[in-house]
């Protein structure tokens, strides 16, 4: 740059020096022929009369003019006439006229005047002009242009610095950060900016494009490392159904490398009575709308199998839709394992089937069983005992006590039997029963079984302490024969008591717990487990009478419901029953 | 009414119950004139002349004592018969059973039984049902002729 600038002021220093120098050749030209014209006049008389001092004379006149090396007159005839010279100025003159005209020799310039006398030529001047002066004026002006030439060099440079600074360093680094931009796509390099004016302005707006395309670059990668690191086949197709793409699942899963298949039409992946579905699903794409479903391709090495398909349109920046993104996933052995779950359901729902007609003809069994144990048990034992009462009746006078002491017992006997023939058989019953819930109001279902008590407790004192009570959602009638039981046991239990005590209520113990307690005879607590098991019976029967079904009966409807019962007893204390109707919740 | 009419169908299959039913009867004198059905279809062969009784005169009792576990026929099915037919549907039948199941009560009752007695053990108290109910069917309850 600053060469051209250089050469250009050379150039035009050279050519105004040029120009000066023919100007100033000119000048003196003209100064030297004005000067011979005066000289031809003046001497016109002297050559006419031939008169040679008189043309010395007009010469010597010539000394005046410093730079004038030498003059000579010739007469028309062209012989010199009159001649002068300037001491040491080298000038001299030729012997004879020359040619008209100014001419420039070396050192000199020499001019040949006609001297006319009326339209006659009657001599000529010549005048030798040294032409030092004008060297010496170009000298000077060669100096000054000189001098110019370099203050001009000197502010041309100090220029060119200051622009380099203020405009080719922002433009040089951004020009380095573009290369290396494009050379190594490096989008983390960033131009620095260090002013505010237009190239400030230029290397923020590229920084910032710079940061759009790391940004879009992080996107693309990320994208692209998704696409790359799936399990799933993603496929990109072109309006064509032309492959695009082919990610590293798609040749896991279809087993044909990206290069065998890109620009190929994908019909070769689908067999052919699933064509059509695959160009519904392309229609539908090809609309903008998105689908999804379950079809099936074939790999490379034949073998079928089953996919789950998303298919959702691929559009351009302008929004027109110019392909379709194709993801499946195997899903063969997903459908394979559906399958099986299937086949284990049906055998499962199967069995359940054999199982539930098994238990219902078990259960069809065991009520024509409890039926019959019904009629032809009992019956024969009213017979005993109506035997032998009768047996009494006739027996009349020979009846002796002995006699009636054991007809008494025979029929007792029975009688017990009977009673444990009917609770067996409620026992199962209530096994067989669905427990059905309605709203019951417990207060009254108490109130309902001690007064059935009350008729067969006669004169005995029992101090009854009944609580409020809640209304609950149970089966009302087993419910009723849980208190029956448990309330009748606490009479039975209590009654050597002069005052008998007998409690039933309700506390809340994170869940509803129902009790019924006593402060009867009670039972060592050794024996609590044994208290719910059937013929069951932690008393003699001569001192407490019973079947040893009454608390086992009470413990199925409680399990029936959902709920737990136990008792808590010190012998000679009391007992207490406690039981819940509903399932424990999960802590 | 002929004094020989039959004043009670006693239908029961078990020697001892026909035998309890008429000690019980002969002891509170009730009811001398008792035709007994040893099974579901002599009872409706009596009722319908039938069979063996296809030549004797139409019965109609004032009360007919059924039990309900029979040979043959049973007596659900007996009661379902009499109550459909028109020669018999307005004469009581009471059904007595040893046993208190829910369905056969349910049953009887849809059928039309005019009541339900279960037998109870104790002969005494057999004896006092028994008693009860040949008053109130014999001498309370009136039937259409």
């Amino acid at each position: 740059m600053m060469f051209v600038a250089a050469a250009a002021l050379f150039l035009s220093a050279g050519a105004f020096l040029t120009y000066e120098l023919l100007g100033f050749r000119a000048e003196l030209s003209d100064q030297v022929q004005t000067l011979a014209h005066v000289l031809a006049r003046n001497c016109t008389a002297a050559l006419v009369f031939q008169d040679e001092r008189d043309a010395e004379d007009v010469l010597s006149g010539l000394q005046e003019e410093r730079h004038l090396m030498a003059g000579a007159v010739y007469a028309a005839d062209g012989q010199l006439f009159a001649e002068y010279q300037r001491p040491g100025s080298g000038g001299s003159v030729p012997k004879t006229a020359g040619e008209l005209g100014a001419r420039f020799h070396p050192g000199s310039l020499v001019v040949f005047t006609p001297v006319i006398e009326a339209q006659r030529r009657v001599g000529t001047i010549y005048l030798q002009m040294s032409v030092a002066a004008l060297n010496q004026r170009l000298k000077v002006y060669l100096v000054t242009l000189t001098a110019i030439l370099l203050a001009s060099l000197a502010l041309a440079w100090l220029l060119s610095w200051k622009l380099q600074r203020s405009v080719s360093h922002p433009i040089l680094a951004l020009t380095q950060v573009a290369r290396a931009v494009a050379e190594r796509r490096d989008y983390s390099v960033r131009a620095k900016q260090d002013s505010d004016d237009e190239l400030g302005v230029l290397t923020h707006a590229f920084n910032e494009m710079l940061e759009r395309i790391q940004a879009g670059e992080e996107a693309r990668r990320l994208l692209s490392a998704i696409v790359e690191s799936s399990d799933d086949a993603i496929i990109g197709k072109d309006l064509q159904q032309h492959i695009l793409t082919w990610n590293p699942g798609a040749e896991k899963m279809f087993g044909y490398a990206a290069e065998e298949v890109i620009g190929r039409s994908i019909e070769f992946l689908i067999p052919e009575p699933y064509r059509e579905q695959e160009q519904e699903a392309f229609t539908m794409v090809s609309r903008g709308k998105p689908t999804h479903m379950e079809t099936v391709r074939v790999r490379k090495d034949g073998k079928l199998m089953e996919i789950s398909l998303s298919v959702s349109p691929i559009r351009n920046a302008e929004g027109r839709i110019i392909g379709g993104s194709f993801i499946s996933r195997d899903i063969t052995r997903q459908k394979e394992a559906e399958a099986e779950l299937l086949r284990l359901k049906e055998d499962l729902e199967h069995r359940v089937h054999e199982r539930t007609a098994e238990l219902e003809a078990a259960n069809k069994e065991m009520e024509a069983f409890s039926y019959s144990v019904a009629h032809d048990l009992r019956a024969p034992l009213r017979h005993i005992d109506a035997y032998s009462q009768v047996l009494k009746g006739e027996l009349g006078q020979a009846l002796n006590t002995e006699i009636e002491k054991y007809l008494d017992r025979i029929s007792n006997s029975s009688r017990n039997l009977g009673r444990l023939v009917d609770d067996l058989l409620n026992l199962a019953r209530i096994g067989r029963q669905d427990v059905v819930r309605q709203r019951t109001p417990l207060r009254s279902v108490v109130d309902d079984v001690i007064e059935d008590i009350k008729q067969d407790i006669g004169t005995r004192q029992i101090d009854w302490r009944i609580g409020a009570m809640p209304e609950v959602a149970v089966d009302p009638g087993l419910v009723k024969q849980v208190y029956a039981n448990l309330i009748s046991n606490a009479v039975k239990y209590s009654r050597k008591r002069e005052r008998a005590i007998i409690e039933v209520d309700t506390k809340e113990d994170g869940e509803t717990v129902f009790y019924v307690r006593d402060n009867g005879v009670g039972f060592n607590m050794k024996y609590a487990h044994k208290l719910f098991g059937v013929f069951q019976r932690l008393h003699r029967p001569e001192d407490f009478e019973g079947t040893g079904i009454g608390l086992a009966t009470a413990a199925r409807i409680v399990q029936k419901h959902g709920g737990r019962i136990w008792a808590e007893a010190e012998l000679d204390k009391g007992a207490t029953f406690f039981f819940t109707l509903t399932r424990q919740k999960l802590k | 009414m002929p004094t020989n009419e039959v004043e009670v169908l006693l239908v029961e299959d078990s020697p001892d119950d026909r035998e309890l039913v008429l000690i019980s009867f002969q002891r509170n004198r009730l009811a001398n004139r008792i035709q007994i059905a040893c099974d579901g279809e002599e009872a409706l062969d009596i009722l319908f002349c039938r069979g063996e009784h296809a030549n004797n005169r139409p019965t109609k009792p004032k009360v007919i004592l059924l039990d309900i576990k029979l040979p043959k026929v049973d007596g659900l099915e007996v009661l379902r018969a009499i109550k459909a037919d028109e020669r018999t549907q307005m004469i009581p039948v009471v059904v007595m059973t040893s046993s208190a199941e829910q369905r056969d009560m349910v049953e009887s009752y849809k059928l039309g039984v005019n009541s339900y007695v279960q037998k109870p053990v104790d002969f005494a108290k057999f004896q006092e049902v028994m008693k009860q109910l040949g008053f109130y069917w014999l001498a309370i309850n009136k039937t259409p002729d």
